[in-house]
């Protein structure tokens, strides 16, 4: 845990991440102010969908980019000389790293709280969301980093996921409307429906509407992000382990 | 290790580069800074999926980025477009389809009544009047009020009385418990506006029957437009 801390501290994650940030929501106060109503709304929504991004973009970036240092540096090798499984420590990286993005998760709800004052229980249901949905890809990244040898490789893997894994709600509703037409359609309708198999539902998660309507928006409500989760973890972990096991350093 | 070296110890062939580098920018900064691309006028709305899709499954960010976009379309960069400039057809496509992803907002309508139903071209302000129309019928008990502004719209600026009529009519009828009397009023007042005095008064003593429980003011502001400004004195029932 705390080498990871270092690293992140090193490679000026803990500074990099909140500056964007700020940036970003100094950004959303200037554009929002020019809505003609619902100028908290417009901020709400607008800074919600920004930071989501910039944590999720910016912890894979930093995970990818990490691992693949760690493993051309000799580092994850001297880690596994010691008397520790590699189950054991594809399982205590992949914790230290969550507990890394939730403190960037943390810096992100604060600065929601002060840019767009949203409520209290639609920003508690959407910073629970964040930081599960930051987990989640922290995991693949984890995934992705342990199996591709190279960081650029790894990071639009988890980019492409990410926006799949995003759309993966309307994947399924188009599968089923090509299932309706036959033919090429019928084909790719079964390509999308199998996609959706695999890819997490990540459109439950982080909902804008949250912060502007409260967590009771409409719609699936968080209880589905955490069920897709505890779905999702127990999946991703075991294929990381038993790719990694199977890895020769 | 590691750090920055001193600017001198730097070849100054590298530093004469990047003099030429600077100038070069400067000098197309002179030429292009005048320049805008032009505004190539309302695109076509986006399917429902498509817009998902752009939005990365978040529709609540979708509409209000959209929402903002089309608010300040057309007006950059110190250039203003004159409303009758932009193809109304195409803005009510995006406003219906915003109004769709989020069906409670009050913003989407906001602009497309008070600023784009502005236009001096009365066809333009038919398509925002249908929009209003559309979103009140569908939603009546959040946009019941919208109806009342495209009768307003009707009435003023495109001056349509009769289509004016129709929506007061339509509002009025809206199965709506909480509206405000004066919604159930607005054909009678519609009515005499157009001349149609009897009509107007007919409807108005239709409310003071059927409605008792009616606020003793406003049975009196009633019965007082009957008497004074549809001139039947004393002839209230």
């Amino acid at each position: 845990m705390r080498y990871i801390l270092v690293t992140a501290l090193r490679d000026r994650l803990f500074l990099a991440l909140p500056v964007m940030l700020a940036v970003g929501a100094a950004l959303v106060i200037f554009l929002s102010g020019s809505a003609i109503i619902e100028q908290r709304e417009m901020a709400a929504a607008l800074f919600g969908a920004g930071s989501r991004v910039l944590v999720i973009v910016g912890l894979v970036l930093f995970v990818c980019f990490h691992i693949r240092q760690a493993m051309a540096g000799g580092e994850i090798a001297l880690i596994l000389s010691r008397p520790v499984s590699r189950g054991a420590f594809v399982l205590i990286y992949s914790a230290s790293l969550v507990i890394v993005g939730f403190i960037c998760v943390a810096v992100a709800i604060a600065l929601v709280w002060l840019c767009a004052r949203p409520p209290l229980d639609g920003l508690l249901a959407w910073g629970l969301s964040l930081a599960l949905e930051s987990m989640l890809m922290i995991l693949t990244a984890v995934f992705f980093g342990l199996i591709l040898n190279s960081a650029v490789a790894c990071t639009l893997a988890c980019m492409g996921f990410y926006v799949l894994a995003r759309m993966s709600g309307l994947l399924g509703a188009l599968a089923d409307k090509a299932g309706e037409t036959g033919g090429l359609d019928l084909l790719l309708g079964y390509g999308f429906r199998l996609i959706s198999l695999i890819i997490p539902r990540l459109d439950f998660f982080t909902r804008s509407e949250w912060l502007v309507y409260g967590w009771n928006g409409g719609g699936p409500g968080i209880a589905w992000a955490v069920l897709q989760s505890l779905a999702f973890t127990p999946l991703i972990l075991a294929a990381a382990i038993i790719d990694f096991s199977r890895k020769r350093l | 290790m590691g750090g920055q070296g001193k600017l001198r110890h730097v070849p100054r062939l590298y530093v004469l580069a990047l003099l030429i580098g600077l100038a070069g920018q400067l000098l197309f900064w002179s030429q292009a800074h005048d320049l805008r691309i032009p505004w190539s006028g309302v695109s076509l709305a986006p399917t429902p999926a498509a817009a998902r899709i752009t939005g990365l499954g978040d529709t609540q960010f979708y509409y209000r980025a959209a929402g903002l976009g089309l608010q300040n379309m057309g007006d950059w960069a110190g250039g203003l477009t004159p409303l009758v400039a932009y193809d109304y057809g195409r803005l009510a496509g995006w406003f219906t389809l915003l109004s769709q992803m989020d069906p409670k907002s009050q913003y989407v309508p906001s602009f497309a009544a008070y600023y784009f139903g502005q236009s001096r071209n009365p066809d333009q302000v038919r398509q925002i009047i249908g929009y209003l129309q559309q979103l009140a019928v569908e939603n009546p008990q959040q946009h019941w009020r919208w109806l009342a502004y495209g009768a307003y719209l009707a009435r003023y600026r495109v001056k349509d009385p009769v289509l004016g009529l129709a929506l007061a009519k339509q509002l009025a009828a809206l199965p709506v418990e909480d509206m405000p009397v004066w919604t159930r009023q607005l054909p009678a007042f519609v009515l005499a506006d157009a001349g149609e005095r009897e009509a107007a008064r007919d409807i108005l003593e239709a409310i003071l029957m059927t409605a008792p429980d009616l606020h003793p003011a406003e049975q009196f502001f009633i019965r007082n437009y009957i008497d004074t400004r549809l001139g039947f004195s004393g002839e209230v029932r």
